[in-house]
């Protein structure tokens, strides 16, 4: 498999304490990878070590086919989560300054740079300074930054953190467009329905440790039609093997526990002589799948 | 070695860039020439306005006794104007022509007695007005001349009346006498005193600048990004040099600006020396500026690489700070005695070394093998702190959002390695 990123084994241990255990996962070209695990969970630095920022205790890592030398690394975009350019700076000054440290003449770098703020609609602020810009702003500025050199590879640390729905839908959209055009995107979320939208494959971490990591649809089939959607009235009063219940646009919607057929609450509606007007069963949201294997994780140690 | 010599150069042109377009170096770079400028502006606005700088207006001379109605050459400078008669002198004197008259009666050999004719005192003023003392010297001097010069030849009476000037030769350690006048030797002292408190300052203001500049990207992860671009050494090696130039335009602007500008004050100070440019010892205050500020650069390198936030890096400045605050305290005992085994010790201390060495060198305290020896040094020290800097910027990114104690930054420099 020739993947944009692939990290094998890969162990990280600060003040002898393991933040990544043992962890691998391969990006293919053209793929779109979510990096799950709530915070702390070791996703930045893993992300870290990708981009050969700190190197890991033992395990290794391939940039595009290779070790990550400085060359794999100019085909690299990285977003950081902590977002904050030069203050001080023109905005049209820091990515020229971002796409001269990729290699790019000074000449493409500009017009690139003129090119991607008319993309994320902040053309007209080339000439201002970053501190005259709002933080939803410096962040479309630098998520440009990140992508002005047209990367392979694409990392971005919790893009859509802070971002109003109209800029993250303006940011998927760009994301969609470098997918397009054969680069591969790794982010790392809390937003479980991004990660729905966008990625193919996740991995999802806890503690350093992989929890699942795999083609979404496949984990979901996998993990079995355990998601129970009921529109009725009321609920029953009691519902065995189920582990969480919501009701959400009239409907309640039930997660049942493993081993547990959904048959079981459509049962218990008609054991309670509840009219059900709809019954259908779906498969768990990665938001499920993420609290219970988490929930799962913390309750085993 | 090209590929880091290209990063470098970005890095290089990018800091200096933005370093010096920030508001707060443009102010520092050009305080001192208009301090310069504005101090020049206040003299001249006040000898232009102040009447004790006009013209001083020559002094009438009655002499009523022996024909003695006329003043010789060499008491010219005096300012006399004669006067016929006691009338003239005071037609004179009310018309402004004269500031005061002395009139010499026919007795005056007999009596000793002068009159002094002047508008000076009234009813408001001090009691018992006096001649001035320059103005009772002039008379004293034209009375001895005019008493003997019957007796003299005019050449030795006017020796005798005016006295000598004094010149100075100072004795070299050859027993030659030194060319320079002791103007110009005072001359070289306030130049180097100057100059030495203005490097030290650029130095400190220049470490500090590093340190924050490094703690601010740092703080919002511009360094990741940076790092995935460029090899740390490059990112170091071109912010030091960046804010090493930007100091050295700025100490240029200042020193240029005390070259040009104070002479210009010194010529409307008559008492003021003159400001000498030496320039084996410019190139000396360059090396030593350079040598000190790479050792606090890469010592704030390493300090801001620690910093969690850019005020952490600001207060930890004082690592650098108070040490050259030092360095600029012992000045005084270091002029005192240049040649002493403390200005000696101080010369190899790297902190105080550039400020010791450009003293000792304004006063030839110090050899040329003395001063490439302190210069080997400062240089040897910097680059055994670069290497360590190096570690604790590498350790510093292992230890992102950790509060820094000295057993984590140990365990990190370890992990470093």
């Amino acid at each position: 498999m020739n993947a944009a990123l692939e990290i094998k084994d890969v162990t990280k241990v600060y003040d002898s304490r393991t933040v990544v255990d043992d962890v691998s996962l391969a990006v293919e070209r053209g793929e779109t990878f979510g990096l799950l695990g709530p915070n702390g969970s070791g996703k930045t630095t893993t992300i870290r070590m990708a981009l050969d920022i700190i190197r890991p205790e033992s395990g290794s890592v391939s940039l595009l086919g290779g070790m990550p030398t400085r060359e794999a690394l100019t085909r690299v975009g990285y977003l950081p989560e902590e977002r904050g350019l030069y203050q001080k700076s023109k905005v049209i000054d820091i990515l020229v300054y971002l796409g001269r440290l990729k290699r790019m003449d000074a000449a493409t770098v500009r017009a690139h740079a003129q090119e991607m703020l008319q993309r994320v609609g902040l053309y007209e602020y080339r000439n201002k300074k970053v501190q005259a810009l709002s933080r939803g702003m410096t962040q479309l500025v630098q998520f440009a930054g990140a992508l002005l050199h047209k990367p392979d590879l694409i990392i971005l640390d919790e893009p859509f953190a802070g971002l109003d729905p109209l800029n993250v839908q303006l940011m998927k959209e760009i994301l969609r467009e470098q997918k397009e055009r054969g680069a591969a995107i790794v982010f790392s979320t809390h937003q479980m329905p991004d990660v729905e939208e966008l990625c193919e494959r996740v991995l999802l971490i806890n503690d350093g440790q992989t929890l699942l990591y795999g083609r979404l649809a496949e984990l979901k089939r996998a993990r079995g039609m355990r998601s129970v959607c009921v529109t009725a009235d009321r609920q029953p009063e009691s519902m065995l093997g189920v582990v969480d219940a919501k009701f959400r646009n009239g409907s309640f919607e039930y997660l049942m526990g493993k081993g547990i057929k959904p048959d079981e609450v459509l049962r218990a509606y008609l054991d309670a002589s509840i009219p059900v007007e709809r019954y259908e069963i779906g498969m768990p949201s990665l938001n499920q799948i993420f609290i219970e294997e988490v929930s799962r994780a913390r309750n085993a140690k | 070695m090209l590929e880091t010599l290209s990063e470098m150069r970005l890095i290089f042109a990018e800091e200096l860039r933005r370093f010096t377009r920030s508001k707060g170096y443009i102010i520092l770079t050009l305080a001192v020439p208009t301090i310069l400028l504005v101090v020049m502006g206040v003299i001249l606005t006040v000898r232009a306005v102040s009447p004790g700088r006009e013209e001083p207006k020559p002094i009438g001379i009655v002499a009523l006794f022996n024909d003695w109605a006329f003043a010789p050459d060499d008491l010219q400078r005096f300012r006399f104007l004669a006067f016929n008669t006691r009338q003239e002198g005071i037609d004179a004197l009310i018309k402004g022509t004269v500031k005061e008259v002395f009139v010499i009666p026919e007795d005056y050999l007999k009596a000793g007695r002068v009159e002094w004719l002047h508008g000076k005192g009234g009813a408001l003023s001090g009691l018992d007005p006096g001649p001035s003392d320059s103005s009772s010297a002039a008379v004293r001097a034209y009375l001895r001349t005019m008493l003997a010069i019957e007796e003299m030849m005019p050449e030795l009476l006017a020796r005798a009346v005016v006295g000598a000037t004094v010149e100075s030769v100072r004795i070299g350690e050859d027993g030659l006498p030194v060319e320079e006048d002791a103007d110009t030797e005072v001359g070289t002292i306030v130049v180097s005193l100057v100059s030495t408190l203005l490097l030290v300052f650029s130095i400190m203001i220049g470490a500090a600048s590093l340190g924050e500049a490094v703690a601010e990207e740092k703080e919002n992860r511009m360094i990741d990004v940076l790092l995935t671009s460029v090899k740390l050494l490059s990112l170091m090696a071109g912010k030091v040099l960046a804010i090493g130039t930007a100091q050295l335009i700025m100490i240029t602007v200042w020193v240029g600006s005390v070259v040009v500008i104070a002479p210009r004050i010194a010529d409307v100070i008559s008492s003021a020396f003159e400001f000498p440019i030496d320039l084996g010892l410019s190139v000396w205050g360059l090396a030593f500026f350079l040598a000190g500020y790479f050792v606090s650069a890469v010592i704030m390198v390493g300090v801001g690489a620690l910093a969690i936030k850019v005020q952490e890096a600001n207060q930890l400045a004082f690592l650098v700070i108070i040490p050259l605050l030092a360095s600029i305290y012992v000045l005084g005992l270091i002029l005192s005695n240049p040649d002493g085994s403390l200005a000696r010790v101080l010369s190899f201390i790297p902190f105080t070394a550039p400020s010791a060495m450009m003293i000792r060198l304004a006063v030839d305290g110090a050899s040329v093998l003395e001063s490439l020896a302190s210069l080997a040094v400062i240089v040897l020290t910097g680059l055994g702190l670069l290497w360590v800097s190096a570690r604790v910027f590498r350790a510093s990114l292992l230890m992102y959002g950790q509060r820094m104690n000295l057993r984590r930054v140990i365990r990190a420099l370890r992990e470093a390695g």
